[in-house]
């Protein structure tokens, strides 16, 4: 479903090399942990699997289709039709309700707001959060915030669910209930999962482990 | 003496953090150039105000005193038009000391014109009969208003003069023109000109506040862990402030010095004056300086110290502050009672505003600084639960969130909008009102002609060579006293008319003039023509001096109806047809005459100064003409105003703009971008939240402003129009637009750039 052959990335082009050589290939419903320590390269490789960024040089490829052959328009469109995401921090949409906030990806695609919604509050009662959909992201817990985060990345039902240290800002108990709260979903619905973090708690409940050194994926 | 010394330690921490902001000048400059510009303004209206005084004074220093005994010398005053400008010529006669600015009394030959008189006279040819064959020497600077003046002291003799007034000295008010002897417009004007200024300066200091303690909030963050008190922090950008303050208040006042040095003498934008005038004198100037420092930093304390406590880049992680009502409800309160007012009848209106309008304008400027931001917050809030498009919604719940940062965009433009169109709508209707009414009336051209009245004295001088001589005149028909031959009575007044003269005269077509002579009936009778006027009385008869004195006496025979206006001949004036009665009008002693003139304001300017040239001590009525004295004033009035809105409108767009899109660099727009929102999307957020509270704001700023200038108007008799103000209304509209664009620019080329260098 989603391939990487031989990426290279760097920010400048006399700047070192953060992602040198990066292979990957994730299939429907199979998780996938990407590890490696702070500053190693592993959000830029994130973005890079998602067409944010363009590689220098190597392929990313989504169900046959070469990322880069097309225009940024079209990938964020890529992005928002095929791709979820959850951040560190949840980085969802502050001055919107939690359910406004799931329900974004679709009314940006042009659904309805009233059918959006309606989604919206389906796929936070599958997760447990559904009786905070009026409040606002101010309002609720760290946990509570990340569950949203993965609502939103799983409501417009993508191929790949992209998570970025989803469990760094929290406790341990609150992460196990965030790590279920996005593998058996993403799992059960055939999605792939891409999950970077230097969590071992995460990466255990991953089908492969991958660890960035260097520049390059290597298998754990 | 510890207090001071922690004073002093944090005075010397913001003195450093000034020296070594490298990367934050831009706001920095933009709070100078705004605190400068607003200096300037401030000094430029007190300048105005000294310019304002002294034309008063100068004019109450040179107006005659009037006698209503007999007195040693007597004038007339004639106000005539030249081009845009005002000429007043005073004829005297007699002895007395002389007016300020003439070296003696004129004497009869003699005249003191002014300086810009004898330059305008070398270009208009009308005008230098004037001067033509007569002494002619300059009056003074102390005798003028303004170097511009056209202004003639012309010296008669006393038997030329019609209806003199005795002349008792020099020094009154009492002839100060309506315009300066009621002031309440100028107060209005002057009110205006504050709230234009004084808001737009207090909302640049507090972005100026706001954003020095936003920039260093990390730093400031520290030193508040390290045990500095909230008040003691806002101290450290609270000094850069007071130092932007003084920096930009004290370039303000040498700019206006500069450009005082550079205007000299000269009239600027138009606007003549003296420029002893217009000086300020240096603790004038000092005052001002501390005034706009001092000022600054007590409007930018609150929002410092705010800011301090809450910086704004972490503001919208917050949850919905609930928002102030109070402002909300003066600006609202205001705004009906600025409604109500200006819909009540002018009566009611009057007497329910009794000096409060002032205050209420007050309470809308409050309400609006005050109150914009949470009434834009409260409609977004409504806006965002109805809307059904992805960008309304993200741009109403940001602007529920965070009304301000949007509209303070807006509130300096809001403020001067509703300046702009309380003033516009007001002068607009000023233009139009008795005391400032400058245009001709468009009816007195009606039949395609105009008529004036001239009386002049001695009789037997024959002015009509002289004022027939010009090409826009098409007739001048003398008029004689007539009376009653067997009492001596007067009766009506005898025009010496043929046919195709009265015709001349005539706004109605005239198929054909009785024979001989014929009675001109009451102006009642105007549009009725032949059998249906009452018959003349057959006893009636008029006599009449001839033109070699003998006395000739005639019976009206018949009525003719010439649809004149009264100013132009008195009702049931006779008209004898001089041939039938074997007179030349030439030779008539006549004491007042009648022209038909080409239907245009420039023929009745022509007319007039040919007349002054003949016979300065003579009257001329021309219909229309009543109020054209404040004409000039009034549009210096205008565009001084105009300059001084135009200056304040630079003064939000430099300063607020500017120092507020600093606030916005770094949005959070991350997220956005990372789930794939369309950068078209993103666009038009941005641009929905700037032109949300533009349409909520400068709505509500055009409609205080208009229910102001229509109240406001109600007390001075004057009738406000929205015409040109509207424009005012879509430029400004216009204005945000482009803020707007410029703001979704920025946010667009943010795009990717804000996932660099992360991990």
């Amino acid at each position: 479903m989603l391939r990487a052959l031989d990426l290279r990335f760097r920010y400048r082009d006399d700047g070192l090399w953060v992602v040198d050589g990066a292979s990957l290939a994730v299939k429907p419903g199979e998780a996938v942990a990407i590890m490696g320590p702070s500053g190693t390269g592993k959000t830029t490789l994130l973005h890079l699997l998602c067409g944010l960024f363009l590689p220098v040089e190597g392929e990313v490829w989504l169900q046959g289709a070469q990322l880069s052959a097309f225009s940024d328009r079209a990938r964020s469109r890529i992005r928002l039709e095929r791709f979820g995401f959850v951040f560190q921090f949840g980085e969802l949409v502050p001055e919107l309700t939690v359910l406004e906030n799931v329900a974004l990806p679709l009314m940006l695609a042009g659904r309805p707001r009233r059918e959006a919604e309606r989604r919206a509050r389906d796929q936070l009662d599958a997760l447990g959060v559904g009786r905070y959909g009026s409040r606002r992201v101010a309002e609720i817990s760290g946990g509570e915030a990340q569950r949203v985060a993965i609502a939103r990345a799983l409501v417009h039902d993508p191929d790949v669910v992209l998570a970025d240290e989803p469990t760094g800002a929290l406790d341990e108990a609150t992460s196990e209930r965030v790590i279920e709260s996005l593998v058996d979903p993403t799992v059960r619905g055939n999605t792939a999962l891409v999950v970077a973090t230097h969590d071992s708690l995460v990466a255990e409940a991953m089908d492969r482990v991958l660890v960035l050194v260097d520049g390059m994926l290597k298998e754990r | 003496m510890r207090t001071v010394r922690r004073l002093r330690g944090v005075v010397g921490l913001g003195l450093r953090t000034i020296r070594g902001r490298a990367g934050s000048l831009g706001p920095a400059l933009a709070a100078i150039t705004g605190i400068a510009l607003a200096t300037f303004v401030v000094l430029a209206l007190l300048s105005a105000r000294n310019v304002a005084d002294g034309y008063r004074d100068r004019i109450t220093a040179r107006s005659p005193v009037e006698s209503t005994s007999v007195a040693d010398a007597v004038f007339t005053r004639t106000v005539a038009k030249v081009g845009q400008q005002m000429l007043t010529v005073f004829a005297v006669a007699g002895d007395t000391d002389p007016p300020p600015g003439l070296d003696e009394f004129p004497r009869p030959g003699q005249i003191y014109a002014s300086p810009a008189l004898v330059d305008e006279a070398t270009r208009n040819p009308d005008l230098a009969e004037l001067l033509t064959g007569r002494d002619v020497r300059q009056i003074g600077p102390i005798g003028l208003t303004d170097p511009g003046e056209l202004l003639a002291w012309v010296g008669v003799d006393r038997g030329e003069l019609v209806n003199p007034s005795g002349l008792r000295g020099f020094g009154t008010s009492d002839a100060l023109p309506p315009y300066l002897r009621e002031t309440g417009w100028m107060v209005f004007l002057g009110a205006s000109a504050a709230a234009v200024l004084l808001v737009p300066l207090a909302l640049i200091a507090g972005a100026a506040g706001r954003v020095n303690a936003s920039l260093r909030e990390r730093r400031l963050a520290a030193l508040r862990v390290l045990g500095l008190s909230r008040f003691r922090a806002a101290l450290i950008p609270l000094t850069e402030l007071s130092i932007l303050a003084f920096v930009g208040a004290s370039a303000g006042a040498v700019v206006f010095g500069l450009a005082s040095g550079v205007i000299g003498d000269g009239p600027v934008f138009g606007v003549s004056f003296f420029p002893e005038d217009a000086r300020l004198t240096v603790s004038t100037v000092g005052s001002v300086v501390a005034f706009v420092s001092l000022y600054t930093v007590a409007v930018g304390f609150l929002p410092t110290l705010r800011a301090v406590a809450t910086p704004t880049t972490t503001r919208p992680s917050l949850a919905v502050r609930r928002a102030r009502r109070w402002p909300m409800v003066i600006l609202v309160a205001t705004l009906l009672l600025l409604t109500l007012l200006a819909a009540l009848p002018e009566d009611w209106a009057v007497a329910a505003q009794a000096g409060g309008l002032y205050l209420i304008q007050l309470g809308f400027v409050v309400g609006l600084v005050g109150g914009l931001s949470s009434l834009v917050g409260w409609v977004a809030s409504k806006t965002a639960r109805r809307a059904t498009r992805v960008e309304t919604l993200l741009a109403a719940r940001r602007l529920e969130v965070d009304p301000g940062s949007a509209t303070r965009y807006l509130l300096g433009l809001a403020v001067m909008l509703f300046a702009v169109i309380a003033v516009g709508a007001f002068l607009d209707g000023l233009s139009g009102a008795p005391q400032f009414e400058a245009e001709v009336r468009a009816q007195q051209y009606a039949g395609g002609k105009q008529l004036v009245r001239v009386e002049h004295v001695p009789p037997g001088r024959d002015l009509r060579e002289a004022l027939g001589s010009a090409d826009v005149v098409r007739a001048v028909l003398p008029v004689v006293d007539g009376y009653d031959a067997a009492s001596g009575e007067e009766r009506s007044p005898v025009l010496l008319a043929d046919c195709p003269s009265l015709r001349e005269l005539a706004r109605i077509d005239i198929a054909a003039c009785p024979e001989g002579p014929v009675l001109i009936p009451e102006p009642e009778f105007g549009g009725f023509v032949g059998p249906d006027l009452p018959e003349p009385d057959p006893g009636m008869s008029v006599t009449f001096q001839g033109a070699g004195g003998e006395e000739v006496t005639v019976i009206p025979t018949g009525f003719l109806d010439l649809g004149l206006e009264p100013i132009d001949v008195a009702g049931g004036m006779v008209a004898v047809d001089p041939r039938a009665v074997g007179i030349d009008p030439g030779d008539v002693d006549a004491v007042e005459y009648i022209a038909a003139l080409d239907p245009s304001p420039e023929a009745a300017e022509r007319f007039a100064l040919r007349l002054l040239g003949a016979a300065p001590g003579s009257r001329l009525f021309v219909p229309g003409e009543a109020g054209i004295s404040g004409s000039r004033e009034l549009s210096w009035v205008s565009r001084y105003l105009g300059i001084l809105l135009a200056l304040g409108a630079v003064l939000v767009f430099v300063s607020v703009a500017v120092v507020g899109l600093q606030l916005t660099v770094g949005r959070p727009t991350r997220a956005l971008v990372a789930i794939g929102a369309p950068t078209r999307v993103l666009r038009r957020v941005e641009m929905l939240i700037l032109m949300f509270p533009a349409v909520v704001g400068l709505t509500i700023a055009i409609g205080g402003g208009f229910a102001m200038s229509l109240a406001a108007g109600k007390t001075l008799g004057v009738k406000a129009s929205l015409g040109r103000p509207l424009v005012v209304y879509v430029v400004a509209l216009g204005a945000s637009g482009l803020l707007a664009a410029l703001g979704a620019r920025r946010v667009t080329q943010a795009g990717d750039s804000v996932f660099e260098g992360e991990d």
